[in-house]
């Protein structure tokens, strides 16, 4: 007997709940050491963003004590992490 | 004041007086000394744990991550000191070569920032003038390899 199996259907409902649970936030804390031009070129370097939006991300962190630079899987976020710390910039990731 | 670095077509250009490469030539011997004690703020700050809330996550990640980021140190100090050698009288550094120096700076910075006790910006009022002009010429330097690298890679 051939039984028919219900064919898997991804829905966005399934998509939102497998982003989130993948989702990792990358954080850079303000140092008082970093030169905030220096902080710019990092973020433009590693992860491609415009001088704009380096340039708003460092405010961020200087005025706020922080800022979400990057996201991503679990591995891409700690593999973002290692390439922060190796440029000397505090970063933690979090959920 | 001639700067001392400058775009030229192999890269970066680096001259320092013989009293820059001596202060210089110091940082990585800084950075080893205190490396040594794994409770000194120097070492703590070059030691960020990524995870706050998960200390079996942290170990983890140490484990495989914190002997990568050692090595990937310890070449760029290796590529500072190669640079140093010839910086007296004028070499040119690869772009590589020049992010590996500024890099140094920048973990010479945090290491000296840390060991003077710099957790805030009003800290600066409170250094002494040694530590602050040595802070004051590393950032310099830093500065000025930012300016450049920003225009030889990001334009």
């Amino acid at each position: 007997m051939v039984v028919a199996l219900p064919i898997p259907v991804r829905t966005e409902e399934f998509d939102d709940l497998v982003n989130h649970a993948e989702a990792w936030k990358v954080v850079v804390w303000n140092d008082p050491v970093n030169l905030m031009d220096y902080v710019v070129f990092v973020l433009r370097k590693l992860f491609g963003h415009s001088k704009e939006k380096a340039t708003q991300l460092m405010l961020a962190v200087h005025n706020e004590g922080r800022a979400i630079v990057a996201d991503g899987p679990r591995e891409k976020a700690e593999l973002d992490c290692y390439r922060l710390h190796h440029h000397g910039l505090w970063a933690t990731m979090e959920q | 004041m001639s700067r001392p670095f400058n775009v030229t077509r192999g890269g970066v250009a680096l001259k320092l007086t013989a009293e820059e490469v001596a202060f210089l030539k110091d940082v990585p011997v800084m950075l080893v000394n205190l490396g040594r004690d794994p409770d000194h703020p120097a070492t703590q700050r070059l030691s960020i744990p990524i995870y706050l809330n998960d200390p079996a996550a942290e170990q983890e990640y140490h484990r495989w991550m914190g002997p990568e980021l050692e090595q990937a140190r310890l070449a760029d100090r290796s590529a500072f000191a190669s640079v140093l050698d010839e910086a007296a009288t004028g070499t040119t550094l690869s772009v590589a070569e020049a992010e590996a120096f500024m890099r140094v700076l920048e973990e010479g910075r945090l290491a000296l920032g840390a060991s003077v006790g710099l957790d805030i910006e009003d800290d600066y009022a409170t250094l002494g003038e040694g530590e602050a002009a040595a802070l004051d010429y590393l950032a310099y330097l830093q500065g000025e390899l930012v300016r450049i690298l920003t225009k030889l890679t990001l334009r």
